[in-house]
């Protein structure tokens, strides 16, 4: 477990989103809440001691798509919304076959969207 | 709890209250006043109230706030006999005479309809066809709407004193109002751009019945229109859409608008067993609809089979699930005073913003049910009052949510009761009845202001092969972003109950 005090960033600057292959969950100290869309000050109680921990990535799938018409690529795309063990929500990328209910754990897979500067995305994979 | 009704020393009205607060047994005394005193009495001081032969009923939510208050503050007592004794000159509330109401007792007053009070009138609705019809600019297809609205109105372009105009993507200019205002050679006192996504129509209807309400306009225009389809290109739109979602956590990732509300759908079916044929119904309700409206974009009868074999857009969703990108533009009027017997009262607003990213949306409590029910306390009915409705349908699954989550359709159960006609012109809740977004089409805002203008044209019973049996009470709800924010509006026509 890696554990980062809250800083000045608006967002985690360790995560998938700028390039490092890491999902991070932010908690509030003084209240408890937690989740997954950085913020500096907690939605909760307004607290700014807030606390970023890097996830395990294990979770299970609450919803499925397969995207068909996008505008990024020719081929469709799976992307499930995945109920983390820490207790937040979040959005990845998963095989076209992962049902809802699915345990999963994260990897990650470059982007193929080279405007995008992170360069990495969030991919399910399924546990058996 | 007593209810005396008198006649003071001036000749004028009074109304006392005696007894516990309890709204089981309701009595009023008459003291040998006629029924038309009563009422404007009672009316006068804002209670909504029924007279069914010699029983005289009240509002219960309206008796729990003013006994309480009427028993410890002797200035709140000057001002309630103040009121009563110019209830004559009240005429605003004497077109309230038929209502009834008895708050929490159903029984014998639930046989006959109940009055809110209006907050503003549309006095004039505008809306073009909708479908791809190169050749105008949003600015055009707003300008268009709102011209039609003012001509309905009877209004001139100088009577107004307000502009509130939705957001155009293919502009995205930073002052639409001002944009439009110049065009049209209005000078507003207030000039406004709204942006709430699907929402935005049923905002600045709130907005503009709370800019008459306050007094700070009289008349205002509300407009919005869109060359969504012909002044980009499909990808543009999409991509442009698709920013409802995270850029950082979410946009990154590939999905699209589509694809987040096939996240709902998807979850939705899971945890009722269901498949995507179930949702296929509400579509096709939709498609036949639009049959009757010679400005909807997609007026072929389609069937379930034909929706689920439509290609896939995002699974669940097929395309025949998905609301077309649409031209076109829609406008209304909304006014202090009901300028003519065909004006529509707003009687109730609601509104709800719990999430934007669908990443932090409570599936269990998505805000549209706390807007409905905003709107009917506002309006002091309940959901059972509701005779025709407009709600939201950009995808299937938009439309099963919130019928759902309002409390028209049993959890689960949309498609079933689109299947079984619950939604048809003689169902137990039309809805939708130009054909919604699914088929009527979506340019933008005024997509979700066509609702607007279709429950208003059938509270006027001027719909004519689409006209419902003489609807009174209309709910219109709207959401935007990914079921982010809700606005709900009760429209009522306020007319007197034929004897």
């Amino acid at each position: 477990m890696t554990a980062a005090r809250g800083s000045n960033e608006d967002t985690g600057d360790m995560d998938w989103a700028t390039g490092e292959p890491a999902v991070f969950v932010s908690a509030c100290i003084r209240c408890d809440r937690r989740w997954y869309l950085p913020r500096r000050w907690c939605p909760a109680c307004g607290s700014e001691d807030v606390i970023r921990t890097r996830s395990s990535g294990v979770g299970q799938t609450a919803a499925v798509t397969v995207i068909y018409r996008r505008t990024g690529g020719d081929d469709p795309i799976g992307i499930a919304l995945v109920d983390l063990d820490e207790g937040v929500r979040m959005m990845a990328r998963c095989h076209l076959t992962t049902l809802v209910g699915t345990r999963v754990r994260l990897t990650f897979v470059s982007s193929e969207d080279p405007s995008w500067n992170g360069g990495l995305i969030p991919y399910c994979e399924e546990l058996v | 709890m007593y209810i005396k009704v008198g006649t003071g020393d001036d000749g004028g009205s009074t109304v006392s209250l005696e007894g516990a607060t309890d709204c089981s047994g309701i009595h009023i005394d008459r003291a040998g006043c006629d029924g038309a005193s009563v009422a404007n009495a009672l009316l006068a001081v804002g209670a909504a109230v029924a007279i069914d032969g010699d029983q005289f009923l009240i509002s219960a939510g309206w008796l729990r706030s003013r006994t309480g208050t009427l028993q410890e503050d002797p200035a709140w007592s000057e001002s309630f006999e103040a009121m009563i004794g110019s209830a004559g000159s009240r005429e605003p509330y004497l077109v309230a005479m038929d209502a009834i109401k008895v708050g929490d007792r159903p029984s014998e007053a639930s046989r006959l309809p109940r009055r809110g009070k209006a907050l503003g009138w549309i006095t004039g609705v505008g809306l073009t066809p909708f479908g791809r019809q190169p050749g105008l600019s949003a600015v055009d297809w707003q300008a268009t709407a709102a011209t039609k609205a003012l001509a309905d109105s009877g209004r001139s372009r100088l009577e107004v004193d307000a502009v509130l105009t939705g957001y155009a993507t293919t502009v995205g200019h930073l002052m639409p109002a001002n944009l439009l205002s110049e065009y049209l050679g209005i000078r507003p006192q207030i000039a406004l751009g709204v942006s709430v996504g699907g929402a935005t129509g049923l905002a600045m209807l709130g907005q503009a019945v709370a800019l008459v309400t306050s007094g700070q306009a009289r008349c205002v225009l509300v407009v919005a229109g869109e060359d969504r389809a012909s002044g980009q290109s499909r990808d543009h739109s999409i991509n442009t859409l698709a920013q409802v979602g995270h850029l950082r956590y979410e946009v990154p990732l590939g999905a699209n608008v589509p694809g987040y509300y096939a996240l709902l759908a998807s979850a939705y079916l899971h945890r009722y067993g269901l498949k995507a044929h179930d949702l296929a119904h509400i579509a096709v309700q939709m498609r036949r609809h639009a049959q009757n409206h010679p400005g909807a974009q997609y007026r072929d009868p389609i069937d379930a089979d034909a929706v689920v074999a439509s290609r896939p857009i995002a699974e669940p969703l097929r395309l025949l699930d998905c609301c077309p990108v649409s031209d076109g533009g829609a406008a209304f009027v909304v006014e202090e005073v009901a300028s003519d017997p065909r004006a529509v009262a707003v009687t109730g607003v609601g509104q709800a913003n719990r999430h934007q990213h669908l990443s932090e949306a409570d599936f269990g409590d998505l805000g549209a049910r706390r807007s409905a029910q905003a709107a009917l306390t506002a309006a002091s009915l309940d959901l059972a009052d509701i005779d025709i409705a407009g709600v939201y349908d950009s995808f299937t699954i938009t439309l099963a949510l919130l019928l759902e989550e309002i409390g028209f359709a049993p959890p689960g159960e949309a498609g079933a009761m689109a299947r079984s006609d619950a939604f048809g012109p003689r169902g137990s809740l039309p809805l939708n009845t130009h054909g919604g977004l699914l088929s009527y089409g979506h340019p933008g805002v005024a997509g979700g202001m066509a609702h607007v203008v279709e429950m208003v044209t059938q509270l006027r019973q001027e719909a004519g092969p689409r006209q419902v049996d003489r609807p009174r009470r209309a709910m219109v709800h709207a959401d935007g972003g990914v079921l982010s924010a809700h606005v709900t509006a009760i429209l009522d026509t306020l007319q007197e109950i034929p004897a």
